[in-house]
């Protein structure tokens, strides 16, 4: 095992890991960081998703040892304070039910409106299309995330 | 889910360390870039290496430029980095549309194009528009450097011609001289992760010649030299259509799998043939932007 | 037409503010501590077969294996 040290949620952190370790895993068994969530457990389903150096990356499918002297960001770290604005429109636009999706739609929304704060609906379902959502049917989500991006 | 098999990890910093360490453990060695691929086939058993190079502390390999009048991609670039680069979207469209194409955004900020290429499934979105841009890899290993044609890379499914040892640093395009537009045609059942059913890049060069490459409708992906020795010299008309999309049939050998029917990638191969070819043409001659995404 | 207080009009989601905070629980997000147990279903590799005997023997003998669970020892075991 080595020991690597990354930034997460903003606060420097320490684990013990083997190179065959998922951050996925590490992050939710070790640091006790559950919004990230496992489901198909090879990329496809995006609800592990977490922001790496501010980029959405699934959790999932990177190495905890790749992670060491860079910057991760998981849902507890989005709005910890205050709800952002896309939080806040996610609940009022009733975005979701089971919520299981949430952590991965609204780490990858947070990404597309710091990059394009104006999105169209067609630039939405585009960051989204690696998300998927069992419950709402998208068009709660795409409302939601438009709204935050300031289109009624 | 975890990994079960155990490996040890390298994160060399510079080319001589990752060299050394590959000559050393040749084919028990596995390469980590974006890990997209690596990771998947880590955890389902596919992939048993005794060691991991992971060769992102490498920085030389980030390059991504143009110079001499190519593009060159660097074993780093992700596909995300290549839709941000306006050298690719202005004068590699071709390469940014096709980028556009693979699975979702957050797959796109990790997955790297040489890694694709790398893992060489016949239904690799990039494979197309690297044929049709006539693409060289550029790899290297302890013993020297060599350049590899993107018509001798494949050699079947997930097969290429690298050898245990040597590692790809790069991958150059170059821009054809002539005036030129293309179109990435990629049928697929839904956006996101989905693989192509069937993906075809079609280049109209001025003078009436046109370059076609497909992927997911052949063991490996390639050119279609035939439909090209077809169309050299002439206008789309119908019948000159029917022709082509007749030849595409022959030189194409499709399988059924959990993705499509042989049958049914056959029909629309030709369909997306023949409307690839009418858009490369109606963009050559539109001048000004080209949209970039999927076409109806 | 009377005037309704729920019915006709949109009602926020009580856990609403824990789902888009990364705070809800979920069943694999519970904390069961280290004594947790992890259980694997084996199942017969014949279909509609009649099982004669399980020799579990073998599966008790490995390490870290708390207890094997058969039918007919559980079903013995209730009465």
């Amino acid at each position: 095992m080595t020991n690597i040290t990354f930034v997460l949620n903003g606060e420097a952190r320490t684990v013990a890991v083997d190179p065959h370790d998922v951050l996925l895993d590490v992050l939710r068994d070790r640091l006790g960081i559950k919004s990230p969530k496992a489901g198909c457990n090879r990329g496809d389903c995006g609800t592990c998703t977490v922001l790496l150096d501010g980029r959405s990356a699934r959790s999932c499918l990177i190495l905890a040892v790749e992670v060491a002297g860079h910057e991760i960001t998981t849902l507890e770290g989005v709005g910890a304070e205050c709800l952002t604005p896309l939080q806040e429109s996610c609940i009022a636009l009733d975005a979701f039910q089971c919520g299981y999706c949430a952590p991965g739609v609204i780490l990858t929304a947070t990404e597309l409106l710091r990059d394009n704060p104006h999105p169209s609906e067609e630039e939405v379902k585009e960051a989204l299309a690696g998300n998927l959502c069992r419950c709402t049917g998208y068009r709660s989500i795409i409302d939601a995330v438009m709204a935050a991006g300031g289109s009624p | 889910m975890a990994i079960v098999h155990q490996f040890s990890y390298a994160r060399p910093s510079n080319l001589d360390e990752a060299l050394a360490l590959m000559d050393r453990h040749a084919a028990a060695a596995a390469i980590l870039a974006g890990g997209t691929d690596l990771v998947v086939n880590l955890k389902e058993g596919r992939a048993r290496p005794s060691i991991v190079v992971d060769i992102k502390g490498i920085t030389e390999l980030q390059r991504l430029h143009v110079a001499d009048g190519k593009l060159e991609i660097g074993a780093l670039a992700t596909f995300s980095d290549l839709l941000r680069a306006e050298s690719v979207r202005t004068d590699f469209p071709l390469i940014a549309e096709s980028a556009g194409t693979v699975a979702s955004v957050g797959i796109r900020n990790r997955a790297t194009l040489v890694g694709n290429l790398c893992s060489a499934v016949p239904s690799l979105d990039c494979g197309p528009a690297l044929l049709v841009h006539d693409a060289q890899v550029h790899v290297v290993s302890i013993h020297g450097s060599r350049a590899i044609s993107i018509h001798e890379w494949f050699t079947g499914p997930k097969i290429t011609a690298l050898q245990p040892g040597e590692l790809v640093v790069s991958v150059s395009i170059p821009r054809p001289i002539k005036p030129h537009a293309s179109c990435y045609m990629k049928l697929g059942r839904y956006r996101g992760e989905d693989l192509a059913q069937a993906g075809i890049a079609v280049m109209a060069v001025d003078g009436f010649t046109y370059r076609i490459a497909h992927s997911a409708l052949a063991p490996a992906a390639r050119r279609a030299r035939f439909v090209e020795s077809i169309l050299d010299g002439a206008v789309l008309d119908q019948g000159v259509l029917r022709l082509a999309t007749a030849a595409l049939a022959r030189e194409i050998a499709p399988i059924t799998d959990m993705r499509a029917t042989a049958a049914y990638r056959r029909h629309l191969a030709g369909v997306m043939l023949e409307r690839g070819l009418r858009e490369a043409v109606r963009r050559l001659h539109a001048r000004g932007p080209v949209a970039l995404g999927r076409l109806p | 037409m009377s005037e309704y207080r729920f019915i006709g009009s949109s009602t926020p989601r009580l856990e609403g503010r824990e789902k888009v905070a990364g705070a809800a629980q979920f069943v694999d997000d519970l904390e069961f501590g280290p004594n947790l147990h992890y259980a694997c279903v084996v199942e017969s590799p014949h279909a509609h077969a009649l099982i004669r005997g399980i020799d579990a023997s073998e599966a008790e003998g490995m390490p870290g294996v708390v207890r094997v669970f058969t039918g007919r020892r559980e079903s013995a075991r209730r009465v």
